[in-house]
């Protein structure tokens, strides 16, 4: 049993993209804050902190997760990748390609948290279309009004 | 919007859990998938002085089918299944698992309405289950299917029927100090027709007004058996007891429209910005005689293919 | 610039912003750390929509460990001014309250703390004593005599009211064979971008000077209202924006009060300081739109013509009438009477506070408010009259022979081709088939049946909308007299300000000053210096970023009112086009050939077919590397400005007419619904959409502004409003409760161009990104009048309004006339 008291820092070390980070934390940090605070890996953005919009999502496991709604010091078991892990991955050009040629992307805050969710989900699993609208429905786009993502979608699923 | 401070305790044992949730001292909060309690912590609406991490207990996460009736008895009979559920299955391991053959279809229907597929990921049963959201899908096929709730303390070990688990807004029958372990789901007969609707604002909101039902018929097309549970109508899923009349009856149209009457008739109906009283008395008589019907026509389905099947 | 073929403008690049923000490279505001030692501010807001401060106590926010300041009214009193406002009513706005609260969520003290976890520690413990006074909620309630007052010295809560009136406009009021009348009622909302406001400030002590990151995108008009308010000089203030801001549509405009509380605590606290917005603060107290009552009576002729329209609109602002407010009411001033050659008009605009979020900036702005009524209007003039909806447009739309138009408010409308875009927007949605089709429908069924309809009902909608671009900073004047104006500075122009350099090795850099938040402008700048310069789109460097101190800027600048085209792009261009003429000029000399025979080809100097062996590098290095071998007409180096205006967005003139936009451009939707009227559920079906903007830099980049703007329209149309109860209370300030459509809500949509190029841009190009925000929901709510045959008055149509409208009408017995007029397309 591990009892971390209220207030205390600890050192917490986490998993990602394949290397170790290591920062004195309390336990109620938001995997979301770690990762961009303390890792300076600020492509996993911020949107709601309440799991609505998917901005913050990253993998765990390898599954698609709200960082905002995970605590850091819970996360040492566990592997997780963020946008900038995947952007390394050899799926990820054809993403970017996709993407890019269907404009599926206009302010970019969103879309990392769609790229994960759609690496994780979507690429190179032949998911029908309702399959896709729902990994999509996840996230909240203010600027696309959806069409070009689910046009770059469907060319890689 | 960051919680405020709370000591954070990750137990390795059920033990070492129900000795720190029997502690009333720390108001200690359950964190399984985190889906419901993060939010509140965030938006500091929940302000616990402990968490308990429990996804360390493996033993919580199994899922499988039991053949057995509730007094622990292997029956004889296949017909008689219930799903046995860890508290700490998640949402979406539930999901895949369900798909898998037609018994469990409903489960799997219901769970595709829940949230999106990236809160499933994280998101426990158990957990959905014990915060008992009055519009969540997860409370209301537990009722409407039936089955028990086990609920570990270290006093022990509780049975509570799924028709006693939701008391109230946000409360069942789990006291301070206990801890929902695992759920059994009665599993719908090979033959038993199903259906569920839901009526919401988007993709992946929470229900306005949510039904199930679970309909067997007889090979003599009388109604043997039903069940239609409603949820978003009150402060916990319900369970409409003027079906019981249609049992041993032929089942016809009219009847899903009777019951749908009786039932808007004696329930009072929420007026807000979101719907009118008006529009959810609307939408209950829809939605209740669409599920039953569909259910019927499902459950005709099977029975003509049993029937052909033995016959 | 002539219609040639061109290489690069007009074409569907991708873009260049896209590899940086796939990867999680962008750098938004909450990424940078531009001083060391920032601490992290938390803000305390009153949770009263009105109520008297009696006492503040943050002894015990101030004992918290880590905690490093506090902020109260009282220092904001002793530091600052009140904000300049637009109106001539005394309204004193602060970024905190200081004797009174006056809406849910206002600040009232700021924490500054080591973290934003112990900040928020701390401000759960300043404690605050409030007495609560009535709150004014509704514009009808606030100007009642006998309604509370939030503004004592103001004396009632009418910000502003003026009164316009342009040609005959009482006659036809009286005499005219229709008039028709009808209130309407707009809602409030919220673009929501994802990412939420952000501040990071520095106090430099020695000079008093400010500086300050945020993701601010003007306009910069409310540079000098910032200024001003910190009571220091606008050279004491700098605003820095960050190349990736992650959306606004309008609502980071509103960031300004939060520029100057963040910058003050940072000078008081003796530290830099960070501010991010959360999504809750976002939904409470950022900004909104701004939700409007509106009566409109209108007097047509036997054929359909309007002769006049009467014009009554009721604005919310919110407890405070901000800058660049009452311009709700009055950007759309030059486009009243929108695509209609309508000879008459009489306008009575108030704007009113009440007790909930001031408004400002917003997708539309103004537009969707006007649009709404006007085009509920127009479709319930022509069936009150036996004309298909299409055919009222017809009759009234100004003919391209008229153009350049003024429109009796002063607008100058540029170019357009009205009938034209109508006819390909009835061709690509089969209206006539779907006519037909109806009527063959309705005559099955049988007119007149009573009784429950069980199956659904479909219905064809249209909005025909002219699509204001590039606002001119003089239109605000309107909400003076006349009288009032001429005691005032003028105010008039919408400029932008673009930079073109060439380095010592020939790279070649713009600045900008359009704060881009998801446009990409960066693609399109590359793409028009490219054009002019003829080298690789890719080789030019865009600087985004925008920094008061260095970047060249005027008070227009920034992105709004859709100006990049209009405005932006003509400055880069023009500026693009000096460096080609000093570059031509110095081959000239060099060569001794006339400039004129001479032109650029990869990058490099032609004369006609002969490459001259000069370059665009060894050109520019020349005027570095040797300057005293320049021609003495040529200075060395190569930065070239361009400060552009469009000369026709002159001031307001006596008879209140102004030319609210530069650019005007236009639009047609046509939407088919079905409505479920068992539970009220309305489905688009489709949504065809056919705009002119003008010249399109790039048609792909064009297509996902249409989109974007589209969804925001659907968004108010069928989901988005804030909801208060009568305390003023949000009652759905989440991401939860706040519909934001996603991607299951969205239609499919077809989008369709005609251009018919803009006479006072070089480039042509009008701005766009906003059409479908104004038009939607009047579009849509048409189609459910047909559908229906009962008229919607009111947005959001949502499921439990339709219900409503169901109850009140008899479907069975539609309450329309039928259409006598045969389809004309």
């Amino acid at each position: 049993m591990e009892w971390i008291k209220a207030d205390t820092l600890t050192a917490v070390t986490l998993h990602v993209n394949g290397r170790r980070y290591r920062a004195a934390i309390e336990p109620r940090m938001l995997l979301s804050d770690f990762l961009r605070q303390e890792c300076g890996l600020t492509g996993t953005h911020v949107g709601c902190e309440h799991g609505v919009c998917g901005a913050c999502t990253v993998l765990v496991n390898g599954e698609a997760v709200r960082s905002c709604l995970m605590l850091a010091v819970s996360m040492t078991d566990t592997e997780i990748t963020t946008i900038e892990g995947l952007a390394r991955h050899p799926d990820f050009p054809a993403v970017y390609q996709a993407f890019t040629e269907n404009h599926a992307l206009q302010c970019g805050f969103c879309t990392p948290g769609i790229v994960v969710s759609a690496m994780a989900e979507v690429v190179g699993r032949k998911k029908k279309e309702e399959e896709i609208v729902d990994v999509l429905s996840g996230h909240l786009c203010r600027c696309t009004g959806y069409h070009g993502i689910m046009s770059a979608l469907r060319e890689i699923t | 919007m960051k919680p405020s401070a709370f000591d954070y305790i990750r137990v390795d044992t059920l033990d070492e859990a129900l000795s720190v949730l029997a502690d009333s001292d720390l108001e200690a909060k359950v964190l399984a998938g985190g889906q419901s309690l993060l939010p509140m912590l965030n938006m500091r609406l929940a302000q616990p002085k402990a968490l308990v991490d429990i996804n360390r207990l493996a033993a919580l996460a199994t899922l499988g089918r039991l053949e057995m009736n509730l007094a622990g008895v292997a029956t004889q009979s296949p017909d008689t299944a219930f799903l046995e559920v860890g508290a700490l299955v998640r949402q979406r391991q539930l999901e895949r698992y369900a798909l898998e053959e037609e018994r469990t279809r409903l489960i799997h229907t219901a769970l595709t309405y829940v949230g999106h597929p990236q809160t499933r990921n994280q998101g426990t049963v158990g957990g959905s289950l014990a915060h008992a959201d009055p519009s969540a899908e997860l409370p209301l096929l537990f009722l409407t299917l039936g089955g028990t709730a086990i609920i570990q303390s270290t006093r022990g070990e509780r049975q509570v029927a799924a028709e006693e688990f939701f008391q109230s807004y946000f409360t069942t029958a789990i006291e301070p100090g206990e801890m929902l372990t695992k759920t059994l789901w009665r599993l719908p007969v090979p033959d038993e027709g199903m259906a569920f609707k839901e009526y919401r604002r988007r993709h992946g909101d929470f229900a306005l007004l949510a039904a199930a039902c679970t309909m067997k018929i007889g090979s003599d097309r009388k109604v043997q058996h039903v069940r239609l549970g409603l949820g978003g109508l009150a402060d916990t899923p319900l369970l409409v007891d003027e079906v019981r009349e249609s049992v041993g009856e032929h089942w016809a149209k009219e009847r899903a429209r009777a019951v749908a009457e009786a039932v808007v008739n004696r329930l009072d109906f929420a007026d807000d910005y979101q719907a009118s009283s008006s529009y959810r008395r609307q939408l209950a008589s829809v939605l209740i005689a669409t599920v039953l019907d569909a259910a019927y026509e499902d459950a005709l389905a099977k029975e003509g293919k049993h029937g052909v099947d033995q016959g | 610039m002539e219609s040639e073929q061109f290489r690069w403008i007009g074409k569907s690049l991708s873009r260049v912003e896209d590899e940086r923000l796939m990867r999680g490279a962008g750098r938004y505001i909450d990424d940078l750390e531009p001083f060391p030692g920032c601490k992290a501010a938390a803000i305390v807001r009153s949770p009263y929509a009105h109520a008297h401060i009696r006492h503040i106590d943050v002894e015990a926010a101030l004992q918290v460990p880590g905690v490093v300041g506090v902020i109260t009214g009282a220092d904001v009193r002793r530091e600052m001014r009140p904000f300049p406002v637009g109106v001539p009513a005394p309204i004193e706005y602060y970024p905190v309250a200081l004797d009174k609260v006056r809406f849910v969520g206002e600040p009232v003290v700021v924490v500054v703390a080591d973290s934003r976890y112990i900040a928020e520690d701390a401000a759960e413990l300043v404690h605050v004593e409030y007495d609560p006074l009535p709150a004014v909620i509704g514009v009808e309630a606030a100007m009642q005599p006998e309604s509370a007052v939030l503004h004592e010295n103001v004396g009632s809560n009418i910000a502003n009211h003026r009164i316009f009136s342009y040609g005959e406009w009482e006659q036809p009021l009286k005499e005219a064979p229709h008039i028709i009348s009808a209130r309407f009622e707009f809602p409030k909302t919220n673009a929501t971008p994802i990412e939420t406001y952000g501040v990071i400030a520095d106090y430099a002590p020695g000079t008093n000077e400010y500086t300050v990151w945020a993701n601010f995108h003007g306009p910069f008009t409310l540079h000098t209202v910032m200024a001003q308010a910190l009571k220091i000089g606008t050279q004491q203030l700098r605003l820095c924006v960050p190349a990736d801001i992650g959306g606004s549509y309008g609502i980071k405009s509103a960031v300004y009060p939060y520029i100057t509380l963040i910058a003050l605590a940072s000078k008081l606290v003796g530290c830099p300081v960070r501010w991010i917005e959360d999504r809750i603060e976002h939904l409470k107290a950022s900004s909104s739109g701004t939700d409007r009552v509106s009566y409109v009576t209108g007097a047509l002729d036997e054929n359909g013509r309007v002769l006049t329209l009467k014009l009554t609109q009721y604005d919310d602002v919110g407890a405070y009438i901000r800058a660049p407010e009452p311009a709700t009411l009055y950007r759309t001033h030059g486009d009243t009477t929108g695509a209609y050659d309508i000879p008459a008009l009489y306008m009575d605009n108030y704007a009113i506070m009440t007790n909930r979020l001031p408004t400002g900036l917003i997708r539309g702005y103004g537009g969707p408010q006007l649009y709404f009524t006007l085009e509920r209007f127009m479709d319930i003039a022509a069936h009150r009259l036996g004309l298909d909806p299409t055919e009222i447009r017809r009759r009234n739309f100004i003919r391209p022979d008229q153009f350049p138009y003024r429109t009796l408010t002063g607008g100058l409308y540029d170019s357009g081709n009205y009938e034209a875009v109508l006819d390909k927007a009835l061709e690509l949605s089969d209206y006539r088939a779907f006519r037909e089709e109806q009527q063959r429908s309705r005559n099955g069924t049988g007119q007149g049946q009573a009784g429950a309809i069980n199956r659904p009902l479909q219905g064809i909608g249209m909005a025909a909308i002219v699509e204001p671009s590039g606002s001119n900073m003089g239109y605000l004047g309107v909400a003076f007299t006349a009288e009032e104006r001429a005691r005032q500075l003028p105010k008039s122009g919408c400029t932008a300000a673009a930079a073109v350099a060439i380095d010592a090795l020939g790279g070649i850099t713009v600045r900008i000053d359009t704060t881009p938040e998801g446009q990409g402008h960066e693609t399109v700048v590359q793409q028009i210096v490219a054009e002019v310069l003829d080298v690789e789109p890719r080789s030019i460097r865009v600087i985004a970023e925008m920094d008061t101190a260095t970047s060249p800027w005027s008070v227009a600048s920034g992105s709004y009112s859709s100006r990049f085209a209009p405005a932006g792009s003509s400055a880069v261009y023009t500026a693009a086009m000096r460096v080609r003429r000093k570059l031509l000029h110095l081959a000239a000399e060099q060569l001794q050939v006339p400039a004129a025979a001479l032109r650029l080809q990869a990058g490099r100097v032609y004369h006609g077919d002969k490459d001259t062996g000069l370059s665009i590098r060894r050109l520019a290095g020349l005027t570095h590397w040797s300057p005293t071998e320049l021609p003495s007409d040529v200075e060395p180096g190569v930065y070239e400005t361009s400060y552009y205006t469009i000369p026709t967005v002159t001031p307001p003139n006596e008879k209140d007419q102004v030319n609210s936009s530069a650019t005007y451009g236009f639009l047609v939707d046509v939407v088919k619904v079905e409505i479920n009227p068992e539970i009220a559920e309305i489905k688009v079906l489709d949504y065809i959409t056919v705009h002119d903007a003008g010249r399109l830099l790039n048609p792909k980049l064009a297509h996902g502004q249409i989109l974007g703007g589209l969804a925001h329209g659907l968004g108010s149309a069928l989901f988005e409003e804030m909801v208060y109860d009568e305390e003023g209370q949000l009652l759905n300030g989440s991401f939860m409760d706040y519909l934001c459509p996603t991607v299951g809500e969205m239609p499919p949509v077809e989008i369709a161009h005609q251009e018919t190029p803009s006479p006072l841009t070089p480039l042509g190009a009008k701005g766009l990104g906003e059409g479908n925000t104004m038009s939607a929901g009047a579009a849509i709510a048409n189609a459910v009048a047909d559908a229906l045959g009962i008229e919607p008055t009111a947005l959001p149509l949502s499921p439990t309004r339709v219900w409503d409208l169901l109850c009140q009408g008899n479907v069975g017995q539609p309450k329309r006339e039928e259409s006598h007029e045969a389809i004309r397309i």
